[in-house]
């Protein structure tokens, strides 16, 4: 199991995590959500290594990761990051299969192969494996560097799984397979920290939410208790509105449409053609101001 | 399988290069003589055990070294090119380019300038050995020097390196002409030797000299590949799948500068050797490091043969330096990865 104590972070003096605490136990899967910038890399990065609090500390099974063997924590720990520049001409099963380096000792040339075969298979690389990285496009590599983390923790459930944005680039299929995947690892016993941009994904998918703004720990909580339309609109600054899937009794969040007044920006173009919508049916209050949308 | 193939043929190649390489020239000598005397000189004869006389004079004490030089020079450059470029996760990563060779230069210049003043009672042989350290002294603080430069939130970044290659290449060339200028006339001649890059003054000595310094990173950087592979993906990762990325980096840049470094001691920089091959390595048979790295090594002994072939014969009786001939081989390589890898160079 996995618990953070606490833990606080600053870059250049400007505080990017204060006090942030809580706790994974085995088969959880956690989504973290949050507006730009409200910390959820850089906390990925603390749980990964990556970066060290400047205070608190982070456990695994009860020890303070910072005393781990690197080789020991390979296999209780994997992290797919956001960006992965590739620059040699590697291909897809040769990528793959450098998830298994740190277990040549461990595992069997057999056990090696079967970790590849499958992670390959549930990432829909099967087809691909033979291709140069270089020739893929975005959300493929995406694929193949979930693929290649799957494979590293492939035989020890006792580990956490951390993905920062694996969705990126992906179309919807694989945006979904993939929390899929990620779900079902749950199931197994895995521990998954996931960060997410779309909140409906995370309401199908994740088992908890944990939602950060600037740097704290707002709320924590199962996927119903937590995405409420107030939350929504402290966290995103957005309208929504939150349903109840009558089927799966998993909540579905609505956003309502930002409208914005072409004619109250870039006031040297004049505004040739009329909006869409006409001014008069919509309410003042209904039309943000782009300089009150916080970036 | 294919790989097998490759070995093989670049083995053959090799050996078929050298015995070439040892026959043509500005006096020629049957291939059949040429093996005569080499089997001669390993103490058991094929042929008729006649006399050779001149010829094998002229194998023995000129081009048996020369050509066992290039052999090795070529083996040092391939593989530490293709293992330098794994450090920088580039393929235009190049000793030469980024500066590693003209710090090792800038290094022996200096030892030659400054020989008599400080080591005047040393030998010959050790002299050699001062040479050959220094370089590699030099060649692997470039390298750290360059790769840190270059590393952008744990990654080289492209841009930084080729421009802090070029400011180191601008220092050592103007530090190397400083010196130049102060330097007598003889000194003169053993520096400008170094800018040119040559296999002329191969010898016996220097050859025995060079060996150790070749086979450690032949033998060592292999065992490196899995960590190169890794590094692919960036040190955090490689870090996360349980490798010890500094020890890697250290590991790998002393021992290819160790190769580099004492080449460069030899015979001066011999451009765009460790661009060219690693790049056509990858061509034959992919980028997993534990086929490149070896077989850079043999297809650098081999193409470097060939390059000094080149210079030698193609302006009878004068010779060209092989940095002439290795830079017209080079160049258009390097345009083609600049003109293919165009987009993503940008980042």
């Amino acid at each position: 199991m996995l618990r953070v104590e606490s833990i606080s972070y600053k870059l250049n003096n400007r505080p990017l995590l204060k006090d942030i605490s809580f706790c994974i136990r085995p088969g959880e899967m956690v989504a973290l959500l949050g507006a730009n910038g409200a910390g959820k890399s850089t906390l990925m990065r603390l749980l990964s290594g990556e970066r060290k609090p400047d205070s608190g500390r982070i456990m695994l099974y009860g020890a303070d990761i910072k005393g781990y063997n690197r080789k020991v924590l390979a296999t209780k720990r994997a992290y797919l990051q956001q960006y992965n520049p590739i620059t040699m001409a590697f291909s897809v099963k040769e990528i793959v299969m450098m998830g298994r380096y740190g277990f040549k000792s461990l595992s069997s040339a057999k056990n090696d192969q079967l970790a590849l075969t499958e992670t390959m298979e549930i990432c829909g690389l099967t087809d691909l494996a033979d291709r140069s990285m270089l020739s893929l496009s975005g959300g493929e590599q995406q694929r193949v560097h979930l693929a290649r983390i799957l494979a590293q923790l492939w035989d020890n459930k006792d580990s956490v799984l951390l993905l920062d944005e694996p969705t990126n680039n992906m179309d919807i299929q694989f945006q979904h397979q993939t929390l899929a995947i990620a779900a079902a690892m749950a199931k197994k016993g895995y521990m998954i920290i996931v960060v997410l941009h779309e909140v409906n994904l995370a309401a199908q998918y994740a088992s908890r939410i944990i939602i950060l703004k600037d740097g704290r720990k707002w709320w924590d909580g199962t996927p119903v208790q937590v995405l409420t339309p107030q939350h929504m609109y402290t966290a995103f600054g957005i309208h929504a509105q939150a349903y109840t899937d009558q089927s799966s009794l998993k909540t579905i969040i609505v956003p309502k449409e930002i409208k914005l007044d072409a004619g109250k920006f870039n006031t040297n173009l004049k505004t040739t053609q009329q909006p869409v919508y006409k001014l008069k049916t919509i309410e003042t209050d209904e039309l943000i101001n782009l300089q009150s949308v916080k970036i | 399988m294919k790989r097998t193939v490759i070995y093989t043929c670049l083995s053959v190649g090799l050996l078929v290069s050298i015995c070439f390489s040892l026959a043509l020239g500005a006096m020629r000598i049957p291939i059949k003589e040429v093996i005569d005397t080499l089997t001669h000189a390993m103490g058991f004869s094929v042929f008729s055990s006649a006399d050779h006389g001149i010829n094998e004079g002229v194998i023995m004490m000129i081009r048996l070294p020369r050509t066992l030089m290039g052999v090795l020079v070529g083996t040092a450059l391939g593989i530490s090119g293709a293992a330098i470029q794994g450090i920088f996760r580039n393929p235009l990563a190049e000793p030469s380019l980024v500066g590693i060779s003209a710090g090792a230069s800038l290094m022996a210049v200096l030892i030659i300038a400054f020989e008599t003043l400080l080591f005047s009672s040393l030998s010959q042989l050790l002299g050699y050995y001062l040479l050959a350290f220094g370089a590699f002294a030099g060649a692997g603080i470039t390298a750290m020097l360059v790769y840190n430069l270059s590393k952008i939130n744990g990654q080289a970044n492209v841009s930084t390196m080729l421009l802090a290659g070029i400011a180191i290449n601008a220092m050592a060339g103007a530090l190397t002409g400083l010196v130049t200028y102060l330097a007598d006339e003889q000194k003169l001649r053993s520096i400008t030797f170094w800018m040119m890059g040559s296999l002329g003054g191969a010898t016996w000595q220097n050859v025995s000299c060079l060996f150790p310094f070749v086979l450690i990173p032949v033998v060592g950087l292999p065992f490196l590949a899995k960590g190169l592979n890794l590094f692919a993906i960036g040190e955090n990762q490689a870090e996360l799948i349980g490798l010890n990325p500094n020890r890697i980096k250290i590991l790998v840049v002393v021992l290819a500068t160790m190769a580099v470094g004492a080449s460069v001691a030899v015979s001066g920089i011999i451009g765009f050797i460790g661009l060219l091959i690693p790049h056509l390595t990858r061509l034959l048979g992919g980028v997993d490091h534990r086929f490149v790295l070896p077989v850079s090594a043999l297809m650098g002994a081999l193409v470097l043969t060939l390059a000094d072939m080149i210079s030698r014969l193609i302006v009878q009786p004068i010779e060209l330096p092989i940095g002439v001939v290795t830079a017209l081989m080079g160049t258009p390589i390097f345009l083609y990865i600049l003109i293919k890898d165009k987009k993503k160079l940008v980042n």
